[in-house]
C-alpha cells in the first residue's frame, strides 16, 4: 500500500484569529509586577556600599585586634626580663 | 529617522500575528494567550535594546519563534521528569501533563488530517519545524524567513526540503 504523502496546503486551511480580549490589560500587569520584584537601582547601589562598608569595618576590626592580642602585657615582658620561668613544676622529676 | 514606536503600537500591530504564531507552535489557546504574554513581556523589555537593524515585525517574529521553542522545550523536559517520577512510585502526573490537540483555527471537517499533520510537524527538529509554519501557515516569503531565522536564504530553501522529506518519511 502506498502511504500516503503529507499536504502542507491544508496549513493553509487553518484560520487566523484575532487575538483575545483584555491581552494588553493582562500584559501591563505582568510587565508592572516584574517591576515591582525588580529592586531600584539606587536600592541595589545602597546595599552594595553598605556590604562593602562592613567588609571594611570588619577588615579593620581583625587587623586591630590582632595587633592587640599579638603585643605582650607588661607583666610578661618583666618576667620575661628577670628570666622567670612561669613553669609550674618546680622539682625537676 | 522614524521615530520608535510606542509598546503599545507595536502590541496593536503585531498582537494577532504573535498569539496565531503561539497558537500553531503550541495547539492550544490557553498557551498560546500565556505565551503571547510573555513575547509581549521580552518585547517591553527589550524594546530599548532594539537597534532597528531589521525591521520591527521581524524582531516581534524572532522572539516570539524562541519564546515557543523554550515553551516546547520545557515541556518536553517536563514530560520526561514526569516519566522519572512515575518510575519512582509517584501517582499523580496531571501537572506534566501535556495538553491535547485544540487549534480553535481548525475546522471541524479538517480536523483530523490537520491534527496528524501537526502532530508529524511537531516531530520535526526546531529550525525544520519553524521553516515550514512560516512558510505555510503564516506564508511569509523565504527571504523574510531566513531574516528570521538569521540564516541565508539557501539555508531556510535546504531546511524546507528537508522538513519536507521528513514529513514524507513519517
Amino acid at each position: 500500500m502506498m502511504k500516503q504523502q503529507p499536504n502542507l496546503e491544508l496549513l493553509k486551511k487553518v484560520k487566523k484569529l484575532e487575538a483575545p480580549p483584555f491581552l494588553l490589560t493582562r500584559i501591563n500587569a505582568k510587565i508592572k509586577a516584574i517591576q515591582v520584584e525588580q529592586l531600584p537601582s539606587s536600592w541595589k547601589w545602597a546595599g552594595a556600599l553598605a556590604f562593602g562598608l562592613m567588609f571594611c569595618l570588619n577588615i579593620f576590626g581583625l587587623k586591630t585586634g590582632h595587633q592587640t592580642t599579638s603585643n605582650h602585657s607588661g607583666v610578661e615582658t618583666l618576667a620575661d626580663g628577670l628570666q622567670m620561668s612561669n613553669f609550674n613544676q618546680l622539682y625537676h622529676e | 529617522m522614524a521615530a520608535t514606536p510606542s509598546f503599545d503600537e507595536i502590541y496593536e500591530v503585531q498582537k494577532d500575528m504573535v498569539f496565531n504564531l503561539c497558537l500553531n507552535y503550541l495547539q492550544n489557546p490557553q498557551d498560546a494567550e500565556e505565551a503571547t504574554q510573555d513575547v509581549f513581556v521580552k518585547v517591553h523589555e527589550k524594546r530599548s535594546g532594539f537597534q532597528g537593524q531589521s525591521s520591527e515585525k521581524t524582531w516581534v517574529y524572532r522572539i516570539t519563534v524562541n519564546h515557543c521553542l523554550d515553551v516546547l522545550k520545557a515541556r518536553k523536559r517536563q514530560k520526561r521528569f514526569g516519566f522519572v517520577r512515575s518510575l519512582f512510585g509517584r501517582e499523580n502526573s496531571a501537572d506534566v501533563d501535556v495538553p491535547d490537540f485544540n487549534h480553535p483555527g481548525v475546522q471541524l471537517e479538517d480536523k483530523e488530517a490537520l491534527e496528524a499533520l501537526y502532530q508529524k510537524i511537531n516531530g520535526l527538529p526546531e529550525h525544520q519545524k519553524t521553516a515550514i509554519l512560516l512558510k505555510y501557515l503564516d506564508e511569509l516569503p523565504q527571504k523574510e524567513i531566513a531574516d528570521i531565522m538569521q540564516l541565508s536564504v539557501k539555508a531556510v530553501e535546504s531546511l524546507l526540503m528537508r522538513g519536507k522529506q521528513n514529513l514524507d518519511k513519517k
